[in-house]
C-alpha cells in the first residue's frame, strides 16, 4: 500500500450530519485509487453493510475498514476500529450496552465502558480545535488508557491558522508520546454536497440557514479529496500520513468473516438439525396424507429436502415450526403467507395450509439453487396475540440472541420538502425556489431515524449482539438490530416475518362459538381440505361479501359478479386480480373478457404459454410477470430479482429507467409487440410493491373461503366474531350488523343484565339458531375495566344504576355512558330516566358512602320530555355507533322525497344510463393510487348502499361536497355492468345540514357520521 | 333603584381589538367591563337619561360602532346574565322586571352561559332550553351538574348576586387633572404636566421604580383624545429628564377647541434602584450627562430606531458579522468569536482590487501592490478559507475565498484575500 487511506468518514447514517450515502463514498474512494476507507457513523454500524456490500460488487481493491464514532457522554468522542473478527464483536456489545440502556435513537456510554470493550480496538481521536483543560485531560486519559494503539488525528481545516495550530497540536502530542495521523473529518463525497450538509445541520438545529451561523461549516473541505491532495497538505508530517496505512493495514477484520448460525437447540436431543427436520416432515405428511403419501408429493419432500441439507437451512425451518408450534399451543390461529407456500416441507410442518405439490407450485421461487439467498418464511398470527408470539420469542431465546430487523426510514418527497423549506425560512423568495427544489430532491432517500420492521425477527445461536449492535424500539419491550433486511441477506441472515392479521383474530373466536353453541369442531386445515362448497360460491357470486376477508372491499364486491367464482382456484385468482398490480398493467378486461368466453385464450408466444396457461393467457401472479422478462426479454432469474426489487425501493429511481428500456428491447428481440411489452413492464412496476406471488393469493383465498364459509352458515356467529375483533376490516359495526340482521340473524340490544363485554350468543326459544346480544364494548366511552368489573359482580341480575355502581365500583362516568348507550332496558328504565339516576352518583364518593346517596334518588321522579324516536336514533348512533330502531335516513325520507331524491333500492331496479338523485351518508371514501383522478364513494340509506364514482373534474368542483359532507346527494346517471351498478356523479352536493332535523332541539349534537376513509 | 345592564357583543372582532372599544365605553358608564374576546358590559344605572332613555343610548351605541366598523349586537336587561343571553340569543332586546323570564324562556342552555360538559350532560336529559331547565329542583341540579349551573340560571334571574369587574381599576401609576376651562398653548399643558410628572415620579422613587414608557391622554372638548408618548432606554423618575422628552413632542399635539381634561400614565414599568447623590450632583443633576440621557435625547429627536448598538454576529463572512441594532431593543449578547479567526476592526467595504505575486500558483503571496504603491510581503498566514451563503445568493454554486493575514516589510499588516477568478482584494487593515 501507499499514499493514503481515510480513516474517518461520516455518512449519512450519522443522521443529520453526513451529506452522502455510504455507497457514494467508498465509489468515490474507490475511484480516487484510495488503498482503504473506513466509515465512523457516529455510535452506529447502520451503513457498514452496505457500504462493504458496495465495494465487494465493485470487486474493487480498496479495503473497506469497519470502524465507529463512540460519541462519550462526557461530550468528547473516539474513533474506534476492530482490528478482527472479536473485537468487532466487543464493538457491537459496546453499542448494544450503550444502546440498550438508552432512549430510542440515543446512546449513552463511558470512558470506562469503552475500555472494557477495548481488546483488539485501534482508537483514533479528532483532531481538537481547541486545545482547553478538558480537551488536554481527555486526550491524556484516552492516551494512558489505550498505550500503544491509540492516535491522535491531525486535519487541514482551513480555518486559517492551520500550519500554528496542527504544530501546536502536534507538539503537545509529542509531549506526551502520542503518535499522529492525518484525516479529512469527511462529511460528504463531493464538494457540491456542501450545501445539502448545510441544510441537513439546519434541519438537525431546528433553525434557518440564516440563523444557523458557526453550526455550519465555514468551507467546504470536508469532502473526501483524492490522495494526492491529502499527501500534500500533510507533506510536513509524513509520519502521520504513513500512520494512516499502518493502522488500515492492522485493521484485519473483514465483513466476509462474518458467520451467522441458526440455533441449535431446538433440535431434539441426540438428533442433528437435519435428521430432526427430516422426521418431523415425514410424520407431518403422514398426518396430511393419512392413507398414504403420493410417490410425487414424497417426491418434493426428498427434492427439497435435499436442498435444505446442501444450503444449512434445517435449523431455520425449525426454528419457524417451534413458534408455530407455540402458537398452535396457545390455541393461536396462524398461517403463513408470502411464498412459503411454495414449499412441501412448510405444508408438512403446519406452517402453510397451501399443498404446493397439487396447486402445483414451484419450491424455486421460496429457495432457489441460482439465488445464495437465506429463505424468508413470513407467518400471520391473530393480531391480538401477535405480542405474545413476540415475546415468547424473546423469552425463549433471549434479547441478546433474538431482535427484530430495522427498517430505515427515508425521507420522503412531503417531509423532504418541508423540512428544506423550514430551513429557508418563510416565506422564501422566487429566486429561491429551484434551490429548495434541488436540495429537496438530493435529500429525498436519506435515511431518518431507524424504525421497527414489522415483525421480522432474526434468531442467532450465539449472542446476536456479537454480530450487529441492538438497540431499544419506541415500543415498549422491544430490541431492534441495526440493519434491515436487505443487509440481512448480504450478511446471509434468515429471518421470520411475525405479522399479524385481524381476520385470524375473528376466525379464531367464529370457531370457539362455533364449538360452544353448535358442538362444531372445525379448523383452518379441516375447513381447507374441503373448499368446494357450491353454497359458499354462490354466495360470492351475488357480491353477498360483506366481512369476508379480503372480497369485502368495493373493488372486489365489483369483482365477484363478474368473476363469478365456482370453484377455489377463482377465489385465488380473485384476490389477485384486484391489485395496483394487475389494473395498473390492464390486464383485468381481458382477463375477464376471456373468461366470459368473449374472447379467443390466446398466447403472445409458445415460451409464454407455459408461463400464462394458468391464468387464460393474462399475468395476474408476481411470478408470472417476473418469468416473462425471464423468456420473453432474456432477463436472468437473477436480475429478474434485482428488477423486482429496485421497484419495491423508490430511491432507486434511475435505476428502473434503464431496466425498462432493457425490458422493452428484450421483448422485441423477441418478436412481441411494443403494447403488449409495454403492458407487461407497467405491471412489473405495479407488482414490484402491490402485487401478489400465486403462493400468497392461494394462502389469503384460504382464508377467504374460510370467512366465506363461516358467514354462508353461521351468519350469528359471523357477525359476533366480527364485533369483537374490531377494529378490523372494512366496515363498521353497523355495517356488520345490518349485514346480519338483513341474513336473518336477531340483534339485541346492549343491556346491564345481559350483555358481556364482547358479543355473546343467545338461544331463539323454539328455534336452533342463536341471537347476537350486543356487548359492551361497543358504548363510547366505556372502560374495559368497568365493563368487566360489571359482568363480573352481576350474579342474579341488577335493579338499578346504584347497584352496579355498589357492586362493580363503577363511577358515574361510566353509568352515564351505559344509560346513554340505553343499556337499562331490562330493568324499565329507558334512556333519558336512566341517565337522570346515574348523574345523581359521584364518582368521588368513597364506597362506604354510596349507601346513603340512595337518598338522592328520593329526589322527586322527574317529569323528563320524552324523545321523539329520531332522536333516539340519533342518541343510539351518538353512544353506540349504531342503532337497531331506524335508519336515520328514514326519519329524513319525506325531507328527501320532496328533494326528488330515490333510495338506494329504487336505484337498483331502474334501467342503464338514467338519471338520478339519489342521498345518503357517505360510509367510505377511496382514493386509490391505481386511479388517482377519481375518488369512490359509498352512501347508505335506510334501504342499503349506493356506489359513487367521481370523476376529477367534478370532485374537483364540488371538493367540499366530496371531501367533508356527512350527508351527500349526488345527480348523476346510472351505469350497469352485469349485476354491477354504479352512479357516475354530476354534481354533488353537501345536505348535511338536513341531519339536525333529527334532533332539532336547540344545539343538539348530531350523529358523527363514521366514514372510513381509504387510500 | 333596578340595576340595569348593557351587554355589546361584537360576534367578528379581531382578537385583542375589544380593548380598545372598552375604552371608548367609558362615556356611556364610569362601571364598564370586558367580557371575553368579545362581549363589553356596562352598568347602566342612573346613566341611560342622559343619553334620552335606555332606546337611544343602546341605538347610541350600536351606530357609533357599526361606524367603526363592527359588527355589534346589544341588550339591555336587569342583569348581566340576562343581558349576555338577550345579546347573544335573544329575539328581543331591552327588558325589565317580569317579562325577562318569559324573554329567556325559550332561550338554548348555551345562553346560560354553561360549560361544554354540563350542557351536553342535560341535552342526553332531553333538557334543550331555559325553560326546561328551571323545571328541574334546584337541589337535583346541583348534585348532577354542580353548583355553577344553578348559579348561572339565579343570577341571569336576579336571584344571585353577580359583581362587575371594572377594567380600569384604579390605576397605580395614573395622575390626571380635570381643567376648570379648557386650554390651548403649549405653556399650560407644560405646567400641568409638569404638575403631574412631579405627583407621578414621587411615587415612583418612593417604590424604587422606573418608568420605560409614559403616556399623556388631552381629552378635547369635541370627544377627541390628543395622545404622545415617551420611551426611554432606560427607567427613570427624574422629573426633569421625562420633561424634555415631553416637550420635543408637544408642539404636535393638535388641542383643537381646547382639552378639558389630561391624565398620565407610566405603561410600561422597571425596578431602578434608589441613587445616592452626592453635593456635585444635587445641583448638576447627573442623568442630564449620562450616556442614557445623551441616547434617549437623540431617541426622542432622531427616532430611536436610529440610534443603534454594535452586536458582533456569528457570521464567518466579514460583511455579515457584525450588526447594528436599535437601542430600545434588548442587549443581545454578541457572539463568542474563536480567537483564530481574527478580524480587522473596519472592513474596506467594498474590498479594494490589488495585484499580487505569488511565488507558485495557488500558494501564499509575496508581493503586493495597492493604489500604485508596492509592498514586499515579509510574513503571511493563511489560507482561511471561507465559502459563500449560498443561499443568500440563491445558487447552488459555492464561490470560496482565501483569506491571508499579512506583514509587510515595513511592519505594516493587511487582510487580503483570493477570489474564485485569481483576482486579489485588501479587505482591511490588521492591528
Amino acid at each position: 500500500m501507499s499514499g493514503y487511506a481515510e480513516l474517518q468518514v461520516s455518512s449519512n447514517f450519522s443522521f443529520l450530519r453526513g451529506a452522502s450515502d455510504p455507497r457514494e463514498l467508498v465509489v468515490t474512494a474507490r475511484e480516487y485509487g484510495y488503498p482503504a476507507i473506513a466509515l465512523t457513523d457516529r455510535n452506529t454500524l447502520s451503513g457498514i453493510v452496505l457500504a462493504h456490500g458496495q465495494l465487494k460488487k465493485d470487486k474493487s481493491s480498496t479495503k473497506f475498514i469497519v470502524g465507529c464514532r463512540l460519541d462519550i457522554s462526557d461530550g468528547s468522542s473516539l474513533l474506534c476500529y476492530p482490528t478482527n473478527r472479536y473485537a468487532y464483536s466487543r464493538l457491537t456489545k459496546l453499542l448494544t450496552l450503550g444502546r440498550r440502556r438508552a432512549e430510542k435513537g440515543e446512546c449513552i456510554l463511558s470512558l470506562a465502558d469503552v475500555a472494557d470493550h477495548s481488546d483488539n480496538q485501534h482508537f483514533i481521536l479528532p483532531f481538537p480545535q481547541v486545545l482547553n483543560e478538558a480537551a488536554i485531560a481527555h486526550i491524556k486519559a484516552c492516551t494512558e488508557m489505550f498505550r500503544g494503539r491509540i492516535h491522535l488525528a491531525l486535519t487541514h481545516s482551513y480555518r486559517g491558522d492551520d500550519k500554528s495550530w496542527v504544530h501546536t497540536v502536534a507538539e503537545f502530542a509529542n509531549s506526551i508520546s502520542l503518535p499522529l495521523v492525518a484525516t479529512n473529518d469527511v462529511l460528504y463525497h463531493d464538494k457540491e454536497r456542501k450545501l445539502l450538509q448545510d441544510v441537513v445541520t439546519c434541519i438537525r438545529e431546528k433553525c434557518t440557514l440564516i440563523e444557523a451561523g458557526f453550526r455550519l461549516e465555514a468551507n467546504a473541505e470536508r469532502h473526501l479529496k483524492p490522495p494526492v491532495e491529502m499527501t500534500e497538505l500533510f507533506e510536513a508530517w509524513p509520519d502521520a500520513l504513513e500512520a494512516t496505512l499502518e493502522i488500515a493495514h492492522c485493521c484485519r477484520f473483514s465483513m466476509d468473516e462474518l458467520r451467522y448460525e441458526y440455533p441449535d437447540e431446538i433440535a431434539t436431543p441426540g438428533k442433528s438439525a437435519f435428521d430432526d427436520l427430516e422426521e418431523r416432515v415425514q410424520r407431518g405428511a403422514e398426518v396430511r396424507y393419512s392413507d398414504g403419501i403420493p410417490p410425487k408429493f414424497q417426491e418434493q419432500i426428498d427434492h427439497e429436502l435435499k436442498l435444505v441439507e446442501q444450503r444449512e437451512y434445517a435449523p431455520y425451518f425449525l426454528t419457524v415450526h417451534e413458534i408455530v408450534k407455540f402458537a398452535k399451543d396457545q390455541g393461536i390461529l396462524y398461517q403463513g403467507r408470502g411464498s412459503a407456500a411454495n414449499s412441501v416441507i412448510c405444508y408438512c410442518l403446519e406452517i402453510t395450509q397451501v399443498d404446493p405439490v397439487a396447486r402445483k407450485l414451484l419450491f424455486e421461487r421460496f429457495i432457489s439453487a441460482a439465488r445464495n439467498e437465506p429463505p424468508d418464511i413470513d407467518v400471520d398470527f391473530e393480531h391480538e396475540k401477535r405480542e405474545e408470539v413476540i415475546q415468547h420469542i424473546y423469552e425463549k431465546y433471549g434479547r441478546d440472541r433474538a431482535g427484530l430487523t430495522a427498517t430505515v426510514v427515508h425521507y420522503r418527497r412531503r417531509r423532504a420538502m418541508n423540512e428544506v423549506r423550514k430551513v429557508f425560512g418563510e416565506p422564501f423568495s422566487e429566486e429561491q425556489k429551484p434551490l429548495l427544489l434541488e436540495l429537496t430532491k438530493q435529500l429525498i432517500g436519506f435515511p431518518r431515524h431507524l424504525s421497527q420492521h414489522v415483525g421480522g425477527f432474526v434468531i442467532s445461536r450465539g449472542p446476536l449482539d456479537e454480530l450487529v449492535p441492538i438497540e431499544n424500539a419506541r415500543m415498549k419491550d422491544r430490541t431492534v438490530i441495526q440493519w434491515e433486511k436487505n443487509d440481512l441477506d448480504q450478511i446471509g441472515m434468515m429471518k421470520v416475518d411475525v405479522l399479524g392479521l385481524g381476520m385470524l383474530s375473528a376466525i379464531r373466536r367464529a370457531f370457539e362459538l362455533l364449538q360452544r353453541h353448535y358442538q362444531k369442531e372445525v379448523n383452518l386445515s379441516s375447513l381447507s381440505s374441503e373448499r368446494e362448497d357450491p353454497a359458499v360460491y354462490e354466495m360470492l357470486q351475488k357480491a353477498d361479501s360483506i366481512g369476508v376477508f379480503q372480497v369485502e372491499s368495493r373493488a372486489q364486491q365489483s369483482m365477484l359478479p363478474r368473476l363469478k367464482p365456482k370453484e377455489f382456484y377463482d377465489l385465488v385468482i380473485e384476490v389477485a386480480i384486484v391489485r395496483p398490480g394487475p389494473i395498473q398493467g390492464n390486464m383485468v378486461h381481458p382477463y375477464l373478457k376471456r373468461r366470459e368466453k368473449k374472447e379467443a385464450i390466446s398466447y403472445p408466444s409458445k415460451e409464454l404459454e407455459n408461463v400464462l396457461s394458468k391464468t387464460l393467457g393474462v399475468p395476474l401472479f408476481q411470478e408470472q410477470a417476473m418469468q416473462i422478462a425471464v423468456d420473453g426479454a432474456g432477463f436472468t432469474p437473477d436480475e429478474a430479482d434485482q428488477l423486482r426489487r429496485s421497484l419495491a425501493t423508490f430511491r432507486h429511481v434511475g435505476t428502473i429507467a434503464t431496466f425498462e428500456h432493457r425490458f422493452l428491447q428484450g421483448m422485441r428481440k423477441n418478436g412481441y409487440s411494443d403494447s403488449f411489452a409495454q403492458n407487461c413492464f407497467n405491471q412489473i412496476k405495479g407488482f414490484g410493491t402491490y402485487g401478489f406471488p400465486e403462493a400468497h393469493a392461494i394462502s389469503f383465498a384460504n382464508l377467504v373461503y374460510v370467512s366465506a364459509w363461516i358467514k354462508c352458515y353461521y351468519p350469528d356467529v359471523f357477525c359476533a366474531a366480527l364485533l369483537n375483533s374490531q377494529p378490523m376490516g372494512f366496515y363498521a359495526p353497523a355495517q356488520l350488523v345490518r349485514d346480519a340482521r338483513e341474513h336473518g340473524v336477531e340483534i339485541r340490544p346492549i343491556d346491564v343484565n345481559h350483555s358481556n363485554w364482547d358479543a355473546t350468543l343467545e338461544p331463539i326459544a323454539s328455534s336452533s339458531r342463536y341471537a347476537v346480544r350486543l356487548g359492551l364494548r361497543m358504548v363510547a366511552g366505556l372502560s374495559e375495566k368497568d365493563g368487566k368489573a360489571l359482568v363480573a359482580a352481576r350474579n342474579s341480575g341488577y335493579s338499578s344504576p346504584i347497584e352496579i355502581a355498589n357492586r362493580a365500583g363503577c363511577n358515574r362516568r361510566a353509568l352515564d355512558h351505559l344509560a346513554n348507550a340505553d343499556a337499562f332496558g331490562s330493568i324499565k328504565l329507558p334512556r333519558r330516566k336512566a341517565l337522570w339516576q346515574t348523574s345523581a352518583l359521584d364518582g368521588r364518593m368513597p364506597p362506604l358512602f354510596r349507601e346513603s346517596t340512595g337518598s338522592l334518588f328520593n329526589d322527586p321522579e322527574m317529569d323528563l320530555p320524552s324523545p321523539k324516536p329520531s332522536q333516539e336514533v340519533n342518541a343510539d348512533y351518538l353512544a353506540t355507533g349504531l342503532s337497531l330502531r331506524d335508519h336515520p335516513l328514514s326519519f329524513l325520507r319525506p325531507r328527501l322525497k320532496i328533494r326528488r331524491a330515490i333510495t338506494a333500492a329504487e336505484l337498483r331496479k331502474l334501467p342503464n344510463e338514467k338519471s338520478v338523485l339519489v342521498a345518503g351518508l357517505v360510509l367510505f371514501r377511496q382514493h386509490p393510487q391505481t386511479a388517482k383522478e377519481t375518488i369512490f364513494l359509498t352512501i347508505e340509506d335506510e334501504t342499503g348502499a349506493a356506489n359513487l364514482i367521481v370523476w376529477k373534474n367534478v370532485h374537483e368542483k364540488y371538493r367540499q361536497a366530496v371531501y367533508k359532507g356527512k350527508l351527500i346527494a349526488c345527480r348523476g346517471t346510472i351505469q350497469r355492468e352485469g349485476q354491477v351498478l354504479h352512479v357516475v356523479a354530476r354534481y354533488v352536493w353537501d345536505w348535511s345540514d338536513q341531519l339536525k332535523n333529527l334532533d332539532d332541539a336547540p344545539g343538539a349534537a348530531i350523529l358523527p357520521a363514521r366514514s372510513r376513509d381509504f387510500r | 333603584m333596578a340595576r340595569r345592564f348593557i351587554y355589546l357583543y361584537f360576534p367578528e372582532i379581531p382578537v385583542d381589538h375589544l380593548q380598545l372599544l372598552v375604552e371608548w365605553c367609558d362615556q356611556y358608564s364610569p362601571l364598564v367591563s370586558q367580557d371575553g374576546n368579545d362581549g363589553i358590559v356596562l352598568d347602566i344605572a342612573g346613566c341611560a337619561h342622559l343619553f334620552g332613555g335606555e332606546g337611544k343610548m343602546l341605538l347610541h351605541a350600536k351606530s357609533r360602532f357599526t361606524r367603526m366598523g363592527h359588527r355589534v349586537r346589544g341588550a339591555i336587561a336587569d342583569t348581566q346574565g340576562a343581558a349576555w343571553a338577550l345579546a347573544r340569543f335573544g329575539k328581543r332586546f331591552i327588558v325589565a322586571g317580569e317579562q325577562t323570564a318569559s324573554v329567556l324562556d325559550p332561550l338554548p342552555l348555551q345562553a346560560l352561559r354553561l360549560d361544554e360538559e354540563a350542557i351536553l350532560g342535560l341535552h342526553h336529559l332531553g333538557i334543550y332550553t331555559i325553560a326546561a331547565l328551571r323545571k328541574l329542583p334546584k337541589q337535583s341540579l346541583a348534585t348532577r351538574f354542580g353548583p355553577l349551573v344553578v348559579r348561572r340560571l339565579d343570577q341571569a334571574f336576579g336571584k344571585a348576586e353577580e359583581p362587575l369587574n371594572p377594567y380600569r381599576s384604579p390605576a397605580p401609576y395614573r395622575a390626571g387633572r380635570i381643567l376648570a376651562e379648557p386650554i390651548v398653548t403649549t405653556n399650560a399643558v407644560q405646567y400641568v404636566l409638569h404638575d403631574l410628572l412631579k405627583e407621578i415620579c414621587a411615587r415612583l422613587d418612593k417604590e424604587h421604580l422606573g418608568s420605560r414608557r409614559m403616556q399623556l391622554d388631552c381629552y378635547r372638548v369635541d370627544g377627541k383624545i390628543a395622545k404622545c408618548e415617551v420611551q426611554t432606554s432606560k427607567p427613570v423618575r427624574s422629573v426633569s429628564h421625562l420633561m424634555r422628552l415631553f416637550s420635543e413632542k408637544l408642539d404636535a399635539l393638535n388641542a383643537g377647541f381646547g382639552f378639558e381634561t389630561i391624565f398620565i400614565s407610566v405603561d410600561d414599568l422597571e425596578a431602578a434602584a434608589p441613587v445616592q447623590l452626592d453635593f456635585s450632583q444635587i445641583s448638576k443633576p447627573s442623568d442630564e450627562k449620562s450616556i442614557d440621557a445623551l441616547v434617549d435625547r437623540l431617541g426622542t429627536r432622531l427616532g430611536f430606531n436610529e440610534v443603534c448598538r454594535i452586536c458582533v454576529c456569528e457570521n464567518y463572512l466579514p460583511e455579515y458579522a457584525v450588526k447594528f441594532t436599535p437601542v430600545t431593543e434588548p442587549i443581545a449578547p454578541s457572539a463568542e468569536w474563536p480567537s483564530y479567526r481574527i478580524r480587522p476592526i473596519r472592513l474596506i467595504d467594498p474590498p479594494m482590487r490589488i495585484s499580487v505575486s505569488t511565488i507558485h500558483p495557488g500558494g501564499s503571496p509575496v508581493y503586493f501592490q495597492a493604489r500604485g504603491q508596492g509592498r514586499r510581503i515579509v510574513r503571511s498566514e493563511g489560507p482561511e478559507r471561507l465559502t459563500s451563503e449560498w443561499w443568500r445568493e440563491q445558487t447552488l454554486s459555492l464561490t470560496t475565498r482565501d483569506y491571508y493575514r499579512i506583514e509587510d516589510d515595513r511592519g505594516l499588516r493587511f487582510w487580503i484575500f483570493r477570489a474564485d477568478n485569481g483576482s486579489w482584494y485588501l479587505h482591511g487593515r490588521l492591528p
